[in-house]
């Protein structure tokens, strides 16, 4: 016997604390010997954060291996939100199957003291019942989400959420995210924000949901004490309406918001209706309000705004003479949008006013959308050039139409600082065959393999097919090692489905090639 | 005042190679403090190292005499340095220049430090392997350590895919 091998497992224990798991996944194949001590150190503590987790799932089924499952010694189960479920019967069930099948088990930790758990998700009465009787032991509560009152649920009392609120310190909360049933949205606003005076001095994040609209759902004079309370602190503010919300009641709501200094990132999320910008004077008084601070607009879908309404009109110049045109701070536009509804050439080119600033620009199509075709993404990528080294661009995301090779010639040429790419496409075709409409593949392909990016700083990327939606992984196998070739800097790939591990474990052109 | 004489120690290793070394050389290794505070009356009989040959016991004591009157870690201090350790492969020059033996001696001089509980030459002795290891394929490691690959191949791939779902965590 060699005399590395020789030596015990306590000492090739100590020497393996020295290493990175990749030079222990090495050693592991190395000898029979070795391969048994690495699995005994990679799997002796498995720190799991959710269980409800679907890939943490997988890696427990990985586990029924006996071999395997034997070198657990510690399980640490971290779910990163608390939840009340995890109380219940079908959970523990659950941890105490896992716990029997790791026969080597020696110590196990399911669930951190209530005490430091940051992150509250309250998702029916039952559960605020619950939280309501450990409300004492919360004490480091940062951040909350209540899904409440929808189906069949009964209400629960208003109290109930009074004295939740005061019982977690609502003015100490960070993020709030409130998605209830419009019936319970007036009991908790009026009742329980307003009669108890709860207010959020702390709070920088508010996302509110909240169902459809009816003859109790909230009025805006109902929000106005949550308002007031975040007025001072909100960065980020989202509104995500349910379906029968209408967007008069939601521009009629902006109206009122009024300016909160603070505010730098907004996330509307809208039921797709059609209409003009005029159509939505809360939404252009607003943003006319938020200009200069405004770094992130996050719309989705969005074909009732336009680009147009946010981009170049976004400051009505008649209703304000000496207010600036544009929003001078932002650095991240996030669109989901029908590209087909809109008139793109002057939307498109209109992007150039943040040419300075815009470092993530995310278009993407609705599922009734088409993608954008080769000239707008010409019109798009010459709006936003800057010549080399000052192009602030670095994260670009966008639906296209056709997949082809001329499209990464324009991208390269004109966004050489992007670090970032991702594609979503409808069909692929070569150069040449834009008069079909038949997938091709093959000439794309051997177009390809006559280029190479040398001064394109691109780190990842990610090609994959919108609809039906699945990975070009599937049918070729080698876009992706093909792109690695062409873009000497490229780091990473995407794939579209990371759940499917088997593709993930059995292609081997799934696999992420290592740093350089 | 003259200071007190330091008081000399005898060992005996597996070869019968002898060694007459002080105490607070000596003391570096935690088992043989620990069996010369067992014995209260001073004796001349040599403490026999059953499982150290002389050459091996040769290069501990000269790793010892160096670093003699260094604080030896305490029980906490061990504890709070524990990731540091974890983190760091680094080893000082003369240390390095120390180990810096064939790979034979090398791992002689770990089960000897690991015998004699000597922490800190064997954290130098475990750090040099792993820094030998780093970044190497396993053919590599086979080559280096000469190793024989006993792998068949659907162990192989057991291995590799056990190996994905270890990086995947």
């Amino acid at each position: 016997m060699d005399t590395a091998t020789s030596l015990p497992l306590e000492l090739w224990t100590r020497i393996f604390e020295f290493l990175e798991p990749e030079d222990i996944n090495s050693i592991r194949l190395v000898h029979r010997t070795l391969a048994a001590y690495g699995q005994r150190i990679t799997w002796c503590t498995l720190s799991l954060c959710s269980i409800q987790n679907r890939h943490n799932a997988k890696v427990l089924e990985v586990l029924r291996e006996p071999a395997l499952a034997s070198c657990v010694e510690h399980l640490v189960l971290l779910p990163s939100d608390w939840h009340p479920k995890l109380e219940v019967g079908s959970s523990k069930r659950w941890v105490h199957d896992v716990t029997t099948s790791l026969t080597g088990l020696k110590r196990f930790r399911w669930r951190r003291p209530l005490q430091s758990w940051r992150h509250l998700v309250l998702s029916r009465q039952g559960s605020i019942r619950t939280a309501v009787r450990l409300v004492p032991h919360f004490t480091s509560i940062k951040k909350l989400t209540i899904v409440c009152g929808f189906g069949s649920e009964r209400i629960p009392h208003p109290q109930l959420y009074s004295r939740l609120f005061q019982g977690i310190q609502a003015d100490r909360l960070r993020a709030l995210n409130l998605q209830l049933a419009s019936s319970l949205a007036r009991t908790v606003f009026s009742e329980a924000f307003k009669a108890a005076q709860i207010s959020f001095p702390q709070l920088r994040t508010l996302i509110l949901n909240l169902g459809e609209r009816g003859d109790d759902a909230p009025f805006k004079e109902d929000f106005q004490g949550l308002i007031n309370s975040t007025r001072s602190s909100l960065h980020t503010l989202g509104l995500k309406y349910g379906t029968a919300w209408t967007l008069e009641t939601a521009d009629a709501l902006l109206m009122t918001l009024g300016y909160f200094p603070q505010l730098s990132r907004i996330h509307f999320e809208f039921k797709g209706e059609t209409y003009n910008q005029h159509d939505f004077p809360g939404f252009q008084k607003f943003l006319g309000q938020h200009n200069r601070t405004l770094t992130c607009i996050c719309i989705e879908p969005a074909p009732l705004i336009h680009l147009t309404s946010i981009l170049p009109l976004a400051i009505d110049q008649d209703d304000n003479p000496g207010a600036p045109r544009h929003l001078g701070n932002l650095r991240s536009i996030y669109f989901e949008c029908d590209i087909e509804g809109l008139s793109l050439k002057p939307q498109l080119e209109a992007l150039g006013q943040f040419v300075d600033t815009l470092t993530t620009l995310i278009i993407t199509g609705t599922s009734y959308s088409r993608g954008f075709h080769f000239s707008e993404v010409q019109t798009l990528v010459r709006a936003l050039y800057k010549p080399p080294p000052h192009g602030v661009l670095r994260n670009l995301k966008l639906t296209v139409q056709w997949l082809k090779p001329d499209l990464f010639d324009l991208l390269a040429r004109h966004l050489e600082n992007l670090y970032s790419l991702e594609l979503e496409y409808f069909r692929i075709v070569s150069n040449n065959r834009l008069d079909t409409v038949v997938d091709d593949e093959i000439s794309f392909f051997e177009a390809m393999r006559t280029r190479r990016y040398e001064h394109w700083n691109l780190r990842r990327v990610d090609v994959y097919r919108f609809h039906p939606p699945h990975s070009i992984l599937d049918k070729s196998g080698s876009l992706l090692l093909l792109l690695s070739d062409l873009i000497p800097s490229l780091r990473e790939f995407g794939m579209i489905d990371l759940s499917d591990i088997k593709l993930e474990l059995d292609h081997p052109a799934s696999r992420c090639p290592r740093r350089r | 005042m003259a200071a007190p004489a330091t008081q000399q120690i005898k060992i005996r290793c597996n070869d019968e190679k002898e060694f007459t070394v002080d105490r607070d050389v000596l003391e570096r290794s935690v088992l043989i403090k620990n069996m010369l505070e067992d014995v209260t009356e001073q004796q001349d009989a040599p403490i026999p190292l059953p499982n150290v040959s002389g050459p091996v016991m040769a290069k501990v004591l000269e790793y010892c005499t160096h670093h003699r009157g260094e604080p030896l870690p305490s029980a906490d201090t061990e504890q709070s340095q524990d990731e540091t350790r974890k983190r760091t492969t680094d080893i000082s020059e003369w240390d390095q220049k120390f180990i810096t033996v064939d790979q034979e001696m090398l791992f002689e001089i770990i089960l000897a430090a690991n015998y004699l509980d000597i922490k800190s030459l064997l954290d130098v002795g475990c750090k040099t392997v792993a820094n030998m290891i780093k970044g190497k394929t396993p053919e590599e490691i086979r080559k280096l350590f000469n190793i024989v690959n006993d792998f068949t191949p659907e162990e192989e791939a057991q291995i590799k895919k056990e190996n994905e779902w270890a990086e995947d965590r």
